[in-house]
């Protein structure tokens, strides 16, 4: 290994501020006229540098063609915030997480009822179809039909941003579309979350937890229990 | 493209020090002050996306996932688990859209969102070992201009000894100098997005470069 001079004695860290173009006019001057004289430095700068090179020759990962696929979908079934947590810009603070474990444990109860509130809300009316993939203006529902996964707007879109397709728009994420000719079901479930479901929850907790997406196959069960 | 992401050509064809943003990193107060569409292309279209233009959120992703993909797969040496993560910093980045403020560039905060994740994950106990190799199916990689099957072996038994020596870098230092010097930001900005002060950053990339050239020097003389 290289005897190391004194004068060079913490040059190393100047020589990759170099390197990082991160050496003001000052110490960029010192530096080079360090350089000039001294063999030893210059020789490290290459070695340096020889880790940049190295770094720059490793291969360029390529995304999966459905990696903006997949993040539409998880878009797609992301709890709403507006309007039911806190008013626009207000920030939100987690809760702590003693009050989490007990949310946590209420949470399941707490969506049962709330399924129910819901089941009973919507009893008269279909179930509300997702016009497009911006965002259905509901807390307590994810697209979630079972068995035949026709092609629904969202798989449509996603379908469409999935081959690679650069310009291919991710899903539309943000929510307030209102559906053209929407009937009131979805109006009756936007109403519901503020006015009734608070109630029952701290939704603020609640959206973190994934088990808010069972109020739609509990009112589901519900739905075919009754029928 | 002024302010485009430092990542969007091919990482071999490219020298750092000229990626690097184009306009110095001026602090959290001076960024808040400026007029920020001048400031950041990427901060315009965030603001954008928060006012309801969800092409603009597309945007993001098209200008930034593949940049990110790339520093996290140097991180984890996991392509699939990178991806995974990638995914997850945009959802948080979609997830912010009623609380965003632009105190600080866009890319400093997607970064310092991905580093997060990636020391997240590194920190986990149960974390599976995974050694990747840079041709593994699963994370498909472009090897870059190797032409015949001996240069291409080369370049593969090249890649894996560098993301090998990589990998045995603390976290911290390997998240520095894969930010400062493949990802091409400024050591403040590198210093905002791990959370340590610039001088720290200054010492991390050091220390990282020192580490690996040392061993890529040792290496060479056991070949030879």
């Amino acid at each position: 290994m290289t005897q190391i001079a004194r004068d060079c004695l913490g040059f190393d860290a100047e020589l990759s501020a170099l390197i990082d173009g991160e050496l003001g006019a000052e110490s960029l001057a010192r530096v080079e006229a360090h350089l000039a004289g001294c063999a030893r430095c210059r020789e490290r700068l290459d070695e340096l540098r020889a880790v940049d090179l190295a770094l720059a020759a490793l291969p360029a990962r390529v995304a999966s063609t459905d990696l903006a696929a997949r993040l539409a979908r998880r878009i797609a079934v992301e709890p709403r915030e507006q309007g039911v947590v806190a008013p626009r810009g207000a920030a939100r603070r987690a809760p702590p997480r003693r009050a989490r474990r007990i949310a946590a444990w209420l949470a399941v109860p707490a969506a049962a009822a709330a399924a129910l509130v819901l089941y009973l809300a919507l009893r008269p009316t279909p179930a509300p179809e997702s016009p497009t993939l911006a965002r259905e203006p509901q807390a307590a529902s994810a697209p979630s039909e079972p068995a035949a996964p026709a092609p629904s707007a969202p798989e449509a879109r996603l379908a469409a941003a999935a081959p690679r397709a650069p310009e291919a728009a991710l899903p539309a994420p943000e929510p307030a579309q209102p559906a053209p000719s929407a009937p009131s079901a979805a109006d009756d479930l936007e109403a519901l979350e503020t006015e009734e479901l608070a109630v029952v929850l701290d939704l603020e907790t609640m959206q973190d937890l994934p088990v808010i997406a069972n109020l739609d196959l509990l009112e589901r069960l519900l739905h075919e229990g009754a029928g | 493209m002024p302010s485009g992401p430092p990542g969007s050509s091919p990482a071999g064809a490219r020298d750092p020090a000229d990626s690097r943003n184009p306009e110095p990193f001026r602090g959290l107060k001076a960024v808040a002050e400026a007029p920020v569409q001048a400031l950041d292309e990427d901060v315009r279209l965030m603001l954008a996306f928060c006012s309801g233009d969800a092409a603009a959120f597309d945007a993001l992703f098209r200008r930034w996932s593949a940049p990110l993909l790339r520093y996290l797969a140097r991180m984890l040496r996991d392509a699939a688990l990178a991806e995974d993560l990638v995914q997850e910093a945009f959802l948080r980045v979609h997830r912010a859209r009623d609380r965003y403020a632009p105190d600080a560039r866009f890319s400093t905060w997607l970064y310092r969102i991905a580093t997060n994740l990636a020391l997240n994950e590194l920190r986990r106990p149960q974390r599976r070992a995974r050694h990747e190799s840079p041709d593994e199916p699963g994370g498909p990689a472009l090897v870059s201009p190797a032409v015949g099957p001996d240069d291409a072996a080369d370049a593969r038994r090249s890649a894996e000894r560098t993301l090998g020596l990589l990998e045995s870098l603390p976290e911290k230092q390997r998240a520095a100098l894969c930010l400062a010097a493949v990802e091409g930001l400024s050591y403040a900005q590198v210093a905002e997005a791990l959370e340590v002060s610039e001088s720290a950053v200054k010492a991390l990339v050091h220390r990282a470069r020192s580490s690996l050239a040392d061993r890529l020097r040792a290496g060479a003389g056991g070949e030879e």
